[in-house]
């Protein structure tokens, strides 16, 4: 109990330095919630799936914004659905080396 | 010793915070610069290091020039070539004609004075046949100047004998003089950081002292990420209220340039290590007007932003002053830019101004040419009598003007000799923007209407003119906020197709009295069946025979 509570205090000031650093620098939002979610998934991993799944729903946003002649906003969708692949990748990389040790 | 055992232990147990603080800690040191920023100093880039290598024609390594095929299949007879050149260092040019099997004959030379704007020049010579190409070859070779060539023409001369040839008379060419300082500051000790924060315009005010204004040069240190954002400052003229000490652009924008710090911006780098950027327009002598650098396009910050050089005490420039807007605000601050002015002057012509885009030549048998054509540079804003609305972009290369009624452009073209016949031919911009009315008079009072046509051209979405406003009006500076309205064409595609006519006007005209004026007026035809946010005329040219008395 005590533990879960030390994780989750080290949890909150890693996330509030990633938020910090985001606004001291004047990130776009939703790329301090991307720096954020990076440090999330690091302290607390979650299935690639889900990853791969938000990659998936914004890559088929794209063409519509393009057909709506929105390529700026197209552009940067395209750009968090590559962030969420690479995401993705950092996750199953992470699964391979959890099942191996547990092969062991 | 035992402690230093539990290391690796605690490292294992603890990976992922470390992992997490190193990420964080690379975050900040990338996002601060410390491995990617790049600052460029003016003061070092004096001497010309900074120069992007310019593409030239003509060069030591290059020095000939062939123009292929520009006499293959002309009658042999008497010609004009013309041409436009430039050279930063000043040369001697030889001009030839030549076979493919490399037969060559000299038909003249060319001395060439440094500039930084292209000059036209035309040699008028006998062709005997057989030759194909003209050739440009640099009289010394090892001389260390390059040289440009542009737009070689030969057109055919009517005379028939060799005394009508040595009587014609050389074509006068219209130039804008854009060369000549026109007020500024030019103390830099001190480095204004306005830009660093994001959503900031710095503005300077200033007297002008002339009519026109060419460009600008500033003195800028570029920092900026070794991979930087293609996104674009935006440096822009306005008119401006000084009341009080402050300043408070209004109006529209009168000229504009969009720059990234990239290699976009290195285009403008001078010599000194200033930044010339062409800013085009007609000033009122004696008024107040502003220079606004916005950075609200870039993702400005530490590591990436433009500081302005300049002085910090208030009085270097008596007649202005430094300020910043932040949203709706408009601060003063202490301190002037380093700037100069640049204004423009025209040659001239019987007795007044003489068109940049204007040439005069003599055809022979007493019968002249007066020619204007725009040149699809800044320069052509500076050809007008009057405008209203009306920008140029340098995207299209043409002048635009906003589709409101009463919106336009005139030219007063002084041929100074009376005028026996004149042409007139122009097309839209694009298929399917808003027509222009084009008007013609001989005194300025009672005008005529220059007829035209309805081409069909059926387009692709990618011309689609309801989308071509849209990426414009994001172009469109905010403060012209009543020109953002939205899209008028919406309505005008119920389907896949566009009304996509291209307005052509091919106009001639035999007249009996003439005087030797003419003036002509573009202006927003309101019953236009389409309707865009901007309309303009591509390809523009007049032109006048005269009596060459």
């Amino acid at each position: 109990m005590k533990e879960a509570m030390k994780d989750k205090a080290i949890g909150s000031v890693f996330m509030a330095a990633a938020v910090g650093l985001g606004l001291a620098f004047h990130w776009f939002w939703a790329d301090i919630l991307s720096f954020a979610v990076l440090i999330g998934i690091i302290l607390h991993p979650v299935r690639s799936r889900n990853f791969a799944l938000v990659s998936i729903i914004l890559l088929s946003v794209v063409p519509f914004l393009l057909m709506r002649d929105n390529g700026e906003a197209a552009e940067k969708v395209a750009i968090y659905a590559y962030y969420s692949l690479a995401f993705t990748v950092m996750m199953a990389v992470h699964e391979l080396q959890s099942e191996g040790r547990k092969d062991d | 010793m035992e402690d230093m055992g539990k290391m690796p232990g605690i490292l294992r147990k603890n990976a992922r915070y470390f992992l997490a603080a190193a990420v964080l800690i690379a975050a900040f040191l990338i996002a601060r610069g410390t491995f990617t920023t790049e600052r460029k100093n003016a003061d070092d880039c004096q001497g010309g290091k900074c120069l992007p290598e310019a593409d030239f024609e003509l060069s030591d390594r290059s020095p000939s020039f062939y123009a292929d095929d520009v006499l293959k299949g002309k009658e042999p007879g008497y010609y004009r070539l013309s041409y436009r050149v430039r050279s930063g260092e000043g040369t001697k040019v030889s001009v030839l004609m030549a076979t493919y099997l490399e037969k060559e004959q000299s038909i003249g030379e060319s001395d060439i004075l440094p500039s930084d704007d292209p000059e036209s020049r035309e040699i008028l010579f006998r062709y005997p046949g057989e030759y194909s190409n003209v050739v440009f070859r640099k009289a010394d070779p090892h001389d260390g100047a390059g040289v440009s060539i542009a737009d070689v023409r030969v057109s055919k001369l009517d005379v028939s004998s060799e005394a009508e040839f040595a009587s014609l008379k050389p074509t006068v060419f219209g130039r804008a003089d854009v060369s000549k300082e026109e007020g500024g500051q030019s103390d830099s000790s001190y480095a204004f950081s306005s830009l660093k924060t994001p959503k900031t315009t710095l503005i300077q005010s200033f007297r002008a002292e002339s009519g026109y204004i060419s460009g600008v040069a500033l003195k800028m240190d570029v920092i900026k990420d070794i991979a930087p954002s293609s996104k674009e400052y935006v440096l822009s003229l306005k008119a401006a209220d000084t009341d009080g000490g402050s300043v408070i652009p209004k109006g529209s924008t009168l000229a504009q340039v969009k720059f990234s710090a990239d290699n976009d911006l290195e285009r403008y780098r001078q010599a000194d290590g200033t930044f010339r950027f062409p800013l085009f327009a007609v000033l009122e002598k004696g008024a107040s007007y502003a220079l606004l650098l916005d950075n609200s396009k870039v993702d400005a910050g530490d590591s990436d932003y433009l500081a302005v050089l300049g002085s910090g005490n208030d009085d270097a420039y008596v007649d202005g002053t430094a300020a910043v807007k932040q949203g709706k605000s408009v601060y003063r601050i202490n301190g002037d830019w380093y700037f100069r002015i640049y204004g423009a002057s025209f040659e001239q012509y019987a007795g007044q101004r003489l068109l940049a885009g204007v040439s005069v030549s003599d055809l022979g048998r007493g019968v002249g040419e007066y020619r204007y054509g725009t040149q699809g540079t800044f320069s052509d804003i500076l050809d007008l009598d009057s405008a209203k609305g009306v920008s140029f972009d340098p995207g299209k290369k043409v002048l635009l003007a906003s589709s409101k009624d009463g919106n336009g452009y005139s030219y007063r073209f002084h041929i100074g000799h009376p005028v026996t016949a004149i042409s007139f031919k122009a097309e839209s911009v694009r298929p399917g923007w808003s027509d222009a009315r084009v008007y013609y008079s001989f005194d300025g009072n009672d005008w005529s209407e220059i007829p035209s046509v309805e081409i069909p051209e059926q387009t692709d979405k990618d011309s689609d003119p309801a989308a071509i406003d849209q990426q414009e009006a994001g172009q469109e500076d905010s403060d012209d906020a009543s020109d953002d309205s939205g899209n008028e064409n919406d309505s005008a595609s119920p389907d896949d197709s566009v009304n996509s006519d291209v307005q052509r006007f091919d106009f001639e005209k035999e007249v009996s009295s003439g005087g030797g004026d003419v003036y002509l007026r573009v202006v927003y035809d309101p019953e236009s069946a389409n309707k865009t946010k901007y309309f303009g005329l591509r390809n523009l040219g007049f032109s006048a025979e005269f009596k060459n008395e």
